[in-house]
């Protein structure tokens, strides 16, 4: 089954013994705000306070970047490199957005180009 | 298609036990073992590995809907726009939704279809809608297999907030014929006046009578008893 942050956060407050009742208390939202992100249903992603936040209360360090990702978000690193790629291409990023969404092997292809070489590699 | 069990009649104590038999589980674990008489019902969903979750529920041609179970997801939905579920009915109605996934949803089915589903094979099972999860249920008389299924799932559910042992514990120093005493009860155990009386009345440990609001002691009170004094 794929991960979700739903999954992630639902699963570490059980491990930490909260009620989520108890965990929006702590995040400060509102407990029916926790339930949606909990089951995936929220119609907006949580704002990086609230991922911090969860990050504080469930232990989830390590996690945090992939916490971001997995809740719709980028990280602030990826945000500036975002900014100036969007300045500097400003004419062509729509077309890569969609093209990504529409045809997402040919990306997923370039992604992993890299990556071949070095296993190769270790294997030999 | 269905993952809905055909009727059946469990009898109060075969329910009761599966009640006690769960909370027995939950107490062996250290996260869900609780520490106070109040047992919150969204913990007993986390046990199971259910998740809970509050949103809006339009209503249909035949009413207002309060809570219902997706089987398949394994969530329990409780309608957010009904302010008094946010208390005690809250607790009463996720329980209740426990009593349906316990009684009434065939578990073994339930993953046949999750394994369909994961191999993107189409499935369309319809949720289970409840459109009243309170004290009106103990009032209806369970004529058809719907009221009998209701039934049977509210009587979980005040077993499961309201077992034997921690009702024992809360009634000591507590006079059972007093309204105030009983509504600090209720207040203590999270649940409504209603869940409480209903509870204590199917115990035997109080008896009301209609169109007065005098409590009379039942044959089975734990006072009158002496066996939890």
């Amino acid at each position: 089954m794929n991960q979700t942050f739903g999954r992630v956060i639902r699963q570490a407050r059980k491990d930490k013994g909260y009620s989520q009742r108890e965990l929006a208390k702590l995040i400060e939202v509102d407990y029916t705000y926790l339930s949606k992100l909990e089951n995936d249903h929220a119609a907006y992603p949580p704002s990086k306070e609230v991922i911090r936040l969860l990050v504080r209360y469930l232990d989830l360090a390590e996690r945090e970047e992939e916490l971001i990702y997995l809740a719709g978000r980028i990280t602030a690193d990826d945000e500036r490199i975002f900014q100036e790629l969007v300045k500097q291409n400003y004419k062509q990023m729509p077309a890569l957005f969609r093209m990504w969404r529409d045809n997402p092997h040919s990306v997923q292809k370039l992604l992993e180009e890299p990556i071949q070489p070095e296993n190769e590699e270790k294997e030999s | 298609m269905s993952v809905i069990k055909p009727e059946q009649r469990y009898s109060k104590k075969e329910i009761e036990r599966r009640a006690n038999d769960l909370l027995n589980k939950m107490q062996a674990k250290p996260n869900y073992a609780g520490n106070g008489r109040r047992i919150d019902a969204s913990r007993v969903a986390d046990f199971l590995d259910i998740g809970v979750v509050w949103e809006s529920l339009p209503s249909d041609d035949q009413g207002q809907i309060a809570a219902m179970i997706l089987p398949l997801q394994r969530e329990i939905v409780i309608n957010n726009d009904i302010p008094k579920l946010r208390e005690g009915y809250g607790q009463s109605t996720i329980a209740h939704e426990i009593g349906h996934w316990l009684l009434h949803i065939n578990q073994e089915d339930v993953e046949k279809f999750v394994d369909r589903m994961e191999r993107d094979i189409e499935v369309n099972i319809p949720p289970f809608l409840c459109r009243s999860a309170s004290d009106q249920v103990y009032q209806s008389i369970a004529n058809t297999q719907i009221d009998w299924r209701e039934w049977q799932a509210q009587y979980l559910a005040s077993c499961l907030l309201m077992p034997v042992h921690i009702l024992e514990q809360a009634q000591k120093a507590r006079d059972l014929t007093k309204w105030p005493h009983l509504y600090a009860m209720a207040d203590e155990l999270g649940v409504t006046i209603s869940n409480l009386t209903n509870r204590l009345k199917g115990l035997g440990w109080i008896r009301l009578t209609e169109n007065s609001k005098q409590i009379y002691l039942g044959n089975t009170a734990p006072s009158r008893t002496g066996a939890f004094k």
